[in-house]
């Protein structure tokens, strides 16, 4: 009958759904309880293995210290530094270089050559020419953010659609109104995933960042805790990192779905 | 005869990477104001580029085409083209979009938009998006969008092209009614020939690449037109005729 075939379709998508949703959750508990369980039975090498519940530890000797909101904002701070400098550069770069064919064909070699150079390889650059202070971090960081913002921006800004451009001509607008209202919007969507790529790369290149004459941040945790032997300290600031940049790309999908409800 | 616009010996070639293209041959015609015209040609004939160097998009290589007595060298707002595809701004509503197209910023702004949504049909529309609207109503506000500046000839480039035949049957009559509301001279480029036949008061046949006028067709029936009336069937195959060479093939199917 009708009515029962509509209950089990319905039954059976609820079902579907408590299945997607034990897997997503299930797993990493699952393996969480595992990796545990290992330890208790010995089965690791503590001193280069942290447990579970070994590294919460450090957590709650981290924040009941204070330490670790500390560190956290050090580090949250020469990113959000970091990447407003890189990917504000980038964003006036991809600009100009998307709108000006005579400025991109003078700057491609130069450009060019620098982009395949990551951050890390930039560290000792910097450090030989601004030293060991906060400006080095925050350039290391810039760079991070700068390449992707520039790139995504610039291809955003030169594929405007022909079609487009064409509909200005026929109603007569001048060249400002073409920038404003036809090339800048049709760049968004490019924009948008240049500047969550850029973040990304920006929280990424935190450990870096902070690998030489550091004493605060999450990467400096990191290094300090390998030097000090002490694991579940260097798996908390993993985790950190992990965790925090999946937080930040979920918002800015969020952000960047609700900018583009157009498409 | 009160030509608007005159096309003089329009010839235009395109350099290729080796050698050129010649698309049109060499086209003259006077359009007369109010007057509903449509090219018709196969496909690459050179019928969308003509209307290209009309609008001013384009230049001829040699010859020129005149719009009261003056040459057209690029765009103007009196001279109104609307694509096969809608070109709406997608970030953009319907309103927004039919907005955009207007030319000369007034207090009338407003109530001039809002008239011409009225005009295609789309009031209730006022905020949708592109993406949430059907192509024959993308295409009645980018008609919308290009009416708003009231142009004297509107450029029609296969509009209807990218429609199914039922919407196509319907935007053909929407576009008389707004012909005749505004008593603009059209000039309608198309591969469909009931469509030409449909609408015109003169159909101009072009020949294949290079795009020469083959015959000049007036159809002078009254208004609306019956597509199965004897005198419609009649025009079509003269026009048929133009196209398929062997003369003892009957056209009697559609294409």
């Amino acid at each position: 009958m009708e009515k029962d075939t509509k209950l089990t379709a319905a039954r059976q998508q609820r079902v579907s759904a408590i299945v997607d949703y034990a897997l997503l959750v299930g797993t990493p508990l699952a393996i969480l309880v595992v990796w545990q369980l290992l330890g208790n039975l010995g089965r690791l090498n503590l001193t280069i293995m942290p447990t579970p519940f070994q590294v919460v530890g450090s957590f709650a000797s981290y924040i009941r210290s204070g330490m670790l909101s500390d560190n956290f904002f050090t580090s949250l701070h020469r990113v959000a530094f970091g990447f407003l400098l890189g990917g504000g550069s980038g964003l006036v770069l991809g600009i100009m270089l998307g709108l000006f064919p005579k400025f991109e064909r003078a700057s491609a070699v130069v450009l060019g050559v620098i982009r395949p150079i990551p951050m890390v390889g930039l560290v000792p650059l910097f450090i030989l020419w601004f030293g060991i202070g906060e400006l080095s971090k925050v350039l290391v960081i810039a760079i991070g953010a700068l390449w992707p913002v520039l790139l995504n921006t610039e291809s955003g800004i030169r594929n405007v659609d022909a079609k487009h451009l064409e509909v200005a001509r026929i109603l007569k607008k001048d060249r400002i109104t073409i920038l404003r209202r036809i090339i800048l919007p049709s760049a968004v969507p490019s924009l948008l995933t240049g500047v969550r790529l850029g973040l990304s790369n920006a929280w990424r290149g935190i450990v870096a960042a902070e690998m030489v004459g550091a004493s605060k941040g999450v990467g400096y945790l990191i290094s300090y805790a390998r030097e000090m032997s002490q694991p579940a300290v260097m798996f908390m600031g993993l985790t950190i990192i992990g965790v925090i940049g999946i937080l930040i790309d979920i918002l800015l999908l969020r952000i960047q779905n609700r900018m583009l409800s157009w498409t | 005869m009160n030509p608007v616009l005159e096309i003089d010996g329009v010839r235009k070639t395109f350099p290729l990477a080796k050698g050129k293209l010649e698309v049109l041959g060499g086209v003259s015609q006077k359009i007369e104001a109010g007057s509903f015209i449509s090219i018709v040609g196969a496909s690459g004939c050179g019928k969308s580029t003509l209307l290209r160097i009309i609008s001013g998009l384009e230049t001829a290589t040699e010859g020129q085409v005149r719009f009261h007595g003056k040459p057209v060298t690029e765009p103007t707002i009196e001279i109104g083209m609307i694509f096969q595809e809608s070109r709406l701004f997608p970030w953009l509503t319907v309103k927004e979009n039919i907005r955009f197209g207007i030319f000369k910023p007034s207090p009338r702004d407003d109530e001039l938009v809002r008239e011409h949504m009225e005009l295609v049909g789309l009031s209730d529309f006022a905020d949708a998006l592109p993406k949430q609207i059907s192509g024959g109503m993308q295409q009645r506000v980018s008609i919308a969008r290009t009416l708003i500046n009231c142009p004297e000839i509107l450029l029609l480039d296969e509009p209807f092209g990218a429609l199914d035949a039922l919407t196509r049957i319907q935007m053909q009559k929407e576009i008389l009614r707004i012909w005749q509301a505004q008593k603009a001279t059209m000039l309608l480029v198309t591969h469909d020939v009931d469509e030409a036949i449909f609408l015109s008061d003169r159909i101009i046949v072009l020949s294949n690449r290079p795009g020469r006028v083959k015959k000049c067709i007036p159809v002078e029936l009254s208004r609306p037109r019956d597509r199965n009336s004897a005198s419609f069937i009649a025009v079509r195959r003269e026009i048929y005729q133009e196209f398929f060479q062997n003369s003892d093939l009957k056209v009697e199917y559609y294409i």
